[in-house]
């Protein structure tokens, strides 16, 4: 059974199709590579996926349950399978390299820690393995706005393996960072298929990135997948 | 080169634009002219005026610091009533601020009379809040705080909403995919990213409602302003100049402490 499956996925903006006719497939401990010029509709693909946009037609499935009809509290708690990563972090910039991994827990956490931001030790203990395991140990308490870009994106892989999620969806990850930085944030994602069984899904720019570190890799133009999306 | 030609042409107005222009231009003049009109202005009066204004100046000094005590007292009452009345202005701004903004409001429309709320609150000034107030509550800056309370609340929750509706949308949706509720979203992604700009605008608000309440007095709610209309009303200048010197003091102090924590802040 696949991670996440889509189906026929579509968004207009306005008279713009910005998505047709989208299906694609991502099963545990696979790394896939979306590619695609700027306008391809790899954003737009990304958004729908996650429902942080919502698709005019098709259906999302997750982990076998369907996510395209959720609302409130069922879709909230759905999300908590999909880690994401974006193209410019979105760390939460005055908190610290800690604290926005353990944005990662909030979800299982009693709202009076959150509003007093005292979380207990399990959940603290999780989120520090999970910056060491992306080589962060030297920047626990440091603020996320004096971390370097491929810093706050490790920060932002750490947020995605904090909260246990199933897979990582990962929105042109390595577009900000230079080219020796973008293999290391690849290298730490492809990791994380092969380690921990996660499935990533990326956009890319680079073929030979999506070449190196893809188990697979789809092509997107004018909001279509180009040959095989499976 | 016809490149250029063509460009300052399209750039040259159309006839119908200059007209447009002119109307818009005479229809200024013409408002400007009838205000001045409506306000009365006239500077001969204000020449006439003006020997009147050297005597009461001459007879101000020197300043009598016979009543220090009392005026200070008074100028304390009215930093107390700006200070009191603005921290509950900030209480009752923190529900409606988060009503009012368009992305933190629990359904879309709510936002609406939210608005409606504030704009109303901003739109009446403390000193008519204080003005009613006394007519409840009675004599003294407890009706001075009520009238800030209310006003600085509009104030706040307007440029509050107006912060929150611009954060940034990323670290926002970066936690919603945690899947936190919305609370948990607003309380680690939201705030943390516009606090500095929230306290901000309320130490400006602080220091504003502290000006305003200078003068609440003149409307029986306490503070250094009711000496200052006693002192108007008994022709007693040098006493209004200690006055005067009091709040251009206190003003400074004010203005200086909380510029020095907003630079800190942002």
């Amino acid at each position: 059974m696949p991670v996440l499956a889509a189906e026929g996925l579509a968004k207009s903006y306005g008279t713009r199709h910005a998505l047709v006719d989208a299906s694609i497939e991502v099963n545990s401990g696979e790394f896939v590579a979306v590619l695609g010029a700027s306008g391809s509709g790899k954003t737009t693909l990304f958004r729908c996926l996650t429902r942080l946009a919502e698709p005019d037609a098709g259906s999302v499935t997750l982990c076998g349950q369907s996510f395209s009809g959720l609302q409130g509290r069922p879709l909230a708690d759905a999300r908590r399978q999909i880690g994401v990563v974006f193209q410019q972090f979105n760390l939460v910039r005055r908190l610290s390299a800690i604290d926005n991994v353990l944005a990662g827990r909030l979800a299982g956490v009693p709202l009076w820690r959150v509003m007093t931001r005292q979380f207990d030790h399990a959940d603290e203990r999780i989120a520090v393995e999970a910056l060491v395991a992306v080589g962060l140990a030297d920047h626990i308490d440091q603020r996320a706005d004096t971390l370097s870009g491929g810093q706050q994106q490790r920060v932002a892989i750490a947020r995605a393996i904090a909260q246990n999620s199933r897979i990582i969806l990962a929105d042109e990850p390595v577009a900000s960072l230079d080219p020796e930085t973008a293999e290391q944030i690849l290298g730490l994602l492809h990791g994380l298929t092969r380690s921990r069984g996660m499935a990533v899904l990326t956009t890319l720019h680079q073929p030979h990135l999506a070449e190196k570190f893809s188990d697979r890799a789809l092509h997107m133009e004018a909001g279509r997948f180009v040959g095989n999306p499976h | 080169m016809h490149g250029t030609r063509e460009h300052l042409r399209l750039r040259t107005r159309k006839p119908s634009e200059r007209y447009a222009f002119a109307g818009l231009l005479l229809a200024f003049v013409a408002f400007y002219i009838v205000c001045l009109s409506v306000a009365e202005v006239s500077f001969s009066k204000l020449w006439a005026g003006l020997p009147r204004l050297g005597n009461w100046a001459a007879r101000a000094w020197p300043p009598d610091f016979s009543e220090i005590g009392i005026l200070s007292y008074r100028a304390a009452e009215t930093v107390a009533m700006g200070t009191i009345g603005t921290s509950f202005g900030v209480l009752i701004a923190v529900p409606v601020c988060l009503l009012a903004a368009r992305n933190t409001a629990p359904v879309a429309w709510l936002s609406i009379p939210a608005r409606f709320l504030l704009n109303v609150l901003r739109g009446i000034d403390s000193f008519i809040f204080a003005l009613i107030f006394v007519a409840a509550v009675g004599l003294g800056p407890f009706a001075g705080v009520l009238g800030v309370a209310l006003h600085s609340a509009g104030s706040i929750a307007k440029l509050w909403a107006e912060t929150i509706e611009t954060a940034e949308r990323g670290p926002i949706e970066a936690v919603i995919m945690s899947g936190a509720s919305r609370l948990k979203v607003i309380r680690y992604a939201l705030i943390p990213d516009v606090l500095p700009s929230l306290a901000s605008s309320s130490l400006y608000m602080w220091e504003w409602s502290i000006r305003a309440s200078t003068v609440l007095g003149v409307v029986g709610a306490g503070g250094i302003g009711q000496e200052l209309k006693n002192s108007v009303d008994l022709l007693l200048f040098d006493r209004v100049l200690t006055i005067l010197l009091i709040v251009l003091v206190m003003v400074t102090v004010i203005d200086s402490v909380s510029a020095w924590l907003r630079r800190r802040l942002i």
